[in-house]
């Protein structure tokens, strides 16, 4: 049960920093805005709005790279691991994460060193802000950080899952999203509206049952 | 005397401009197995095709990532403010002082390069002037005040702001637009990049005034360099001595050739012929250029620079240009 | 060497490791089997460059304009409107489909969102007026590439990234051919119901007032295309702040339609930098990649196989289109742009191509590597619409209006001006 509530910690925690993210990038694209608008008129600028927007996505993007993996939102090539019984699906799927795993923990430990010559060389931005790049590149660097442990966290939930045989699960957690559950995720608001939607705007009459009447498909 | 078989892989200045294109790629690719009797080879890349922006090549090269490199030093100042001073914008009106101030600093930035980045300095060349650009007439440099104008980095940033313009950073393929339909008035590049680049389609004025060099340092790995047979290293400083000239030369008449061009001249070789009013610098904007130097870019630049880096420039630039930074 | 890259590519890939680790790995991977210097340890730099590379910060931008536009119900007005003016066509709804996606990607820089938005709003139609339904999907699922290729683009933006080329420019050559092919699509739609007037489904009667009556639906859209596309041409803004006005103008029309709530917001910052991360760490490791075979000589070899075919322009010109078709097949879009452009592009500049002329037909087949199979986003997306069926529907669906990109890009190669003419008298130049 250890795995299982890390399982829900790191989700909680990529929740809150996928949010953190979003509002970071939220307040860039303002920023830019503003700086556009301020610029054209009354020629004045905060002199790089886009510096500090470059930050923000840097930032916001590794905060949001260990929600990607808890939602499976990361695209796999599922043409071959489709048609393959589930026992090797499942093989690819613990070799899904540990790739994954081991790339991050490459982006994490290089990604050390980019923050680590910024501070020891003092580095600032060679622009009007002067920004020390060690300040945005740390919390870039947590997000990379964070994503280690989110991948580790889940490999061994997945090794736990596997010797309580429990597929079903480990499916859940970790298995490549099948077309239903994409769908679900493209669509998922519209889909809950479409009712509304439909019967206020699209069709004279299609709230009706009667336009229901004509489902059958005439051609192919 | 014999030279060890060797192979050696570069990485060029920007690939699409004049120092790479016709120095750095025959020199490297012809020149060097020729003078070394085939002993020597090999190849180039730009870093902008490896998928580099700049700041981050000179780390790469002390990691040992790369050998071999070429990088305007512009980019390498967000490591260190001490790197700028062989280039403040404004400060070096024409290619002779440039290239003064290039060889008064040369052995500060050899050690500097040593000892804080692990990369062994072997030559500094330079690129044409960096020069005013706009969409709209100026008389001047003064004229600068109220416009909005594209810099590619902090120096031109502070000049422009200490001229009373706005400063404005966009990527270098924007601009032309961006010109055209003014959502800058001005912009800072080479005369002769620029020309390539097409902004005289968009420009109407060109001050020819040199407003920075954007010179280039070519640099090794120290292992990398230490590790080789010294009749090597001999071999390239010799060579790399042919190369500074040749670019040193190219910077001074291409800046000449990109005037020229600009202004639609008969003589114009290697770029397009515009009809850009070519504006000479007066008097008046030289000693413009004297007193915003004085009273607001050397302040500015010492302001983030150490004693150290000062003391260095007193000794070194200052000579050269007549102008004490004080901290 | 250019053989084992591509066997250890389609190894990983097909092993289901998540592509932007598949692509990261093989650039260790080659790093270890061919480098001499340790190239990984540039993984960093690499990725802190991507990472905050600004003219990429259009990506969250457009996304988080997608988002809002879709919650705060603009998208569905817009079709319905459309709807009332295009189904007197042969193909009825059909056309408005196809026309709500031109429209909305005027707004979007998305294939995916443009087909994955008009698709969730058009596809209940389809059973419901007794439609052709694979030729009804086929629709959302190429129309929906029109995202790329009217402005404004993410695809095209990458482009510029990687060849150094004007986004403005590159937007306005978009527009032409994004029109022509807006007439392919539909002449597809047209034929087909001319040939089997039963795929045209059943026609409701639409008034000259209730036409007149969803006239400001579709404003919204056209507002928002006017903020993105127009700021950058009348000199506000460069492509990404243009992005980031956008994001404030649909901000402003949530909220004057009474959408907009904290809560609404959330969940839109939570869409966009899910999808964001997603794509970021694919984009991450493609940058990578290219720095590794950039720096083991494999980029010169390529380069070096293909210069050596010594092909005229007109035959290189075939080869890339090709290629680009074959690798569309299996690859995703953005890591196919960013690992192939950078060794393509200077290749066909060399020869003579113009590089807006040829972002154009870059953008054509991304397009159709969106929808050929097996690995076809927008075909997934569409198939993700629907409650049932399976997918080779959508493919059947989808394939005549493969050959309409087909067609167009024969008539961008006969007249290069479609996509010329526009940059060149709006901006001037080349
Ligand atoms: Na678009
Ligand atoms: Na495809």
């Amino acid at each position: 049960m250890l795995t299982q509530s890390l399982v829900q910690a790191s989700t909680t925690l990529a929740r809150w920093s996928v949010r953190g993210g979003g509002g970071l990038m939220f307040v860039g694209a303002m920023v830019v805005a503003v700086d556009v608008v301020l610029r054209k008129l009354f020629s004045v600028t905060f002199g790089g709005a886009d510096e500090l927007a470059g930050y923000a996505m840097a930032i916001a993007t590794t905060w949001s790279f260990s929600y990607v993996l808890l939602m499976r939102g990361n695209v796999r090539v599922d043409a071959l691991y489709i048609h393959l019984p589930s026992k090797l699906g499942i093989a690819l799927d613990l070799v899904a994460v540990l790739g994954l795993g081991v790339f991050a923990a490459l982006l994490a430990r290089y990604g050390y060193e980019v923050f680590a010559t910024s501070w020891e060389l003092g580095s600032r931005s060679n622009s009007e802000l002067k920004v020390p790049l060690w300040v945005p590149q740390g919390l870039w660097l947590l997000g990379l950080g964070q994503l280690v442990l989110t991948a580790a966290v889940l490999f061994v939930r997945a090794l736990t899952l596997l010797l309580q045989r429990n597929a079903a699960e480990f499916k859940r957690l970790l298995g490549a999203k099948t077309i239903e559950e994409e769908a679900g995720a493209e669509a998922s608001y519209v889909k809950e509206h479409e009712g509304e939607f439909l019967a206020a705007h699209v069709v004279p009459g299609a709230a009706s049952p009667a336009a229901d009447n004509h489902t059958a498909n005439k051609g192919a | 005397q014999e030279l060890p078989k060797t192979h050696l892989r570069i990485v060029g200045s920007l690939s699409n401009l004049g120092p790479y294109k016709d120095f750095e790629v025959p020199f490297w690719t012809k020149r060097i197995p020729e003078q070394s009797k085939g002993a020597v080879t090999a190849e180039i890349r730009g870093f902008d095709q490896m998928g580099m922006k700049g700041p981050e090549v000179l780390r790469l090269l002390g990691q040992g990532v790369m050998e071999f490199a070429g990088v305007p030093m512009y980019y390498l100042a967000a490591d260190d403010p001490a790197i700028e001073m062989i280039d403040i914008a404004g400060l070096l009106p024409d290619a002779e002082t440039a290239r003064k101030v290039t060889q008064a600093t040369r052995p500060y930035y050899e050690k500097l390069l040593r000892e804080k980045f692990k990369v062994e300095l072997i030559g500094i060349g330079a690129f044409p002037a960096q020069v005013l650009y706009c969409n709209g007439e100026i008389k001047g440099l003064a004229d600068i005040k109220g416009k909005k104008v594209r810099v590619g980095g902090r120096s031109q940033s502070e000049l422009v702001a200490a001229l009373g313009g706005t400063p404005v950073t966009m990527a270098f393929g924007e601009v032309v637009p961006a010109l055209q339909n003014k959502t800058v008035d001005c912009g800072i590049t080479g005369s002769m990049s620029g020309n390539l680049a097409k902004w005289h389609e968009v420009t109407t004025h060109l001050l020819a005034l040199p407003l920075g060099w954007a010179q280039i340092a070519y640099a090794v790995n120290a292992k990398t360099w230490n590790g080789m047979d010294p009749k090597l290293r001999d071999f390239l400083d010799k060579e790399m001595l042919s190369l500074e000239g040749a670019l040193w030369a190219s910077a001074a008449s291409v800046t000449e050739m990109g005037y020229l061009c600009n202004a639609g001249k008969a003589e114009c070789r290697g770029g397009t012929p515009g009809k850009l009013v070519i504006v000479q610098p007066s008097k008046a904007d030289h000693e413009l250029l004297r007193k915003v130097e004085a009273e607001a870019m050397l302040p500015k630049w010492a302001a983030r620079c150490n004693d150290a880096c000062v003391g260095e420039y007193n000794a070194t630039v200052s000579k050269v240009v007549g102008l004490a930074a004080r901290k | 060497m250019i053989a084992t890259a591509l066997l250890m590519l389609l190894a990983l890939m097909a092993l289901a490791i998540p592509v932007g680790a598949a692509l990261g790995l093989l650039g260790v991977a080659l790093d270890w089997k061919y480098a001499f210097l340790p190239l990984t340890r540039a993984l960093g730099e690499v990725a802190w460059n991507a990472n905050n590379e600004f003219l990429l910060v259009c990506l969250p931008f457009f996304i988080m304009l997608g988002e809002i536009l879709l919650r705060s119900g603009i998208a569905e007005k817009m079709y319905a409107g459309l709807v009332k003016w295009m189904s007197w066509l042969p193909g009825g709804l059909m056309h408005a489909n196809i026309a709500s996606c031109a429209l909305f990607a005027a707004t979007s820089g998305s294939s995916v969102a443009t087909a994955a938005t008009v698709g969730t709003v058009a596809l209940p139609q389809a059973k419901r007026f007794g439609y052709n339904e694979r030729l009804f999907l086929g629709t959302l699922a190429a129309g929906g590439t029109l995202g790329i290729l009217i402005p404004p683009s993410l695809n095209m933006i990458i482009y510029c990234v990687l060849t150094n080329t004007s986004v403005p420019k590159l937007y306005l050559a978009g527009i032409v051919p994004g029109l022509v092919l807006v007439g392919l699509f539909m002449g597809v739609v047209w034929i087909g119901c001319l040939v089997f007037p039963q795929w045209g489904g059943e026609k409701t009667p639409v008034s000259w007032s209730e036409r007149l009556a969803v006239l400001p639906d579709l404003l919204p859209p056209l507002g928002i295309f006017l903020v993105v596309v127009g700021s950058i041409y009348v000199g506000i803004a460069t492509a990404t702040e243009a992005s980031a006005l956008g994001v404030a103008a649909a901000l402003g029309l949530a909220a004057w339609t009474k959408h907009l709530s904290w809560k609404m917001l959330g969940e839109c910052l939570e869409g966009t930098m899910k999808s964001t991360g997603m794509v970021m760490l694919i984009i991450v490791a493609a940058m990578f990649l290219n720095f590794v075979i950039n720096s083991i000589g494999l980029t010169d070899a390529m380069t070096q196989a293909m210069q050596g075919l010594n092909l005229s322009p007109a035959m290189m010109l075939l080869v890339v289109v090709v290629f680009y078709l074959v690798l569309g097949c299996f690859m995703e879009t953005m890591s196919m742009m960013i690992t192939t452009i950078p060794i393509v592009a200077p290749v066909m500049f060399a020869l003579g191509f113009d590089p807006i002329w040829f972002g154009v037909v870059i953008v054509v087949l991304v397009e159709a590597a969106l929808i050929t199979p097996p690995v076809g986003l927008n075909l997934f997306v569409v198939q993700n619409l629907r409650k049932g069926g399976t997918l080779n529907d959508v493919i059947a669906g989808t394939s005549p209006f493969v050959v309409a990109l087909m067609v167009l890009l024969l008539l961008l190669a006969l007249f290069p001006g479609l996509a010329m003419w526009l940059p060149t008298t709006v901006v001037g130049g080349q």
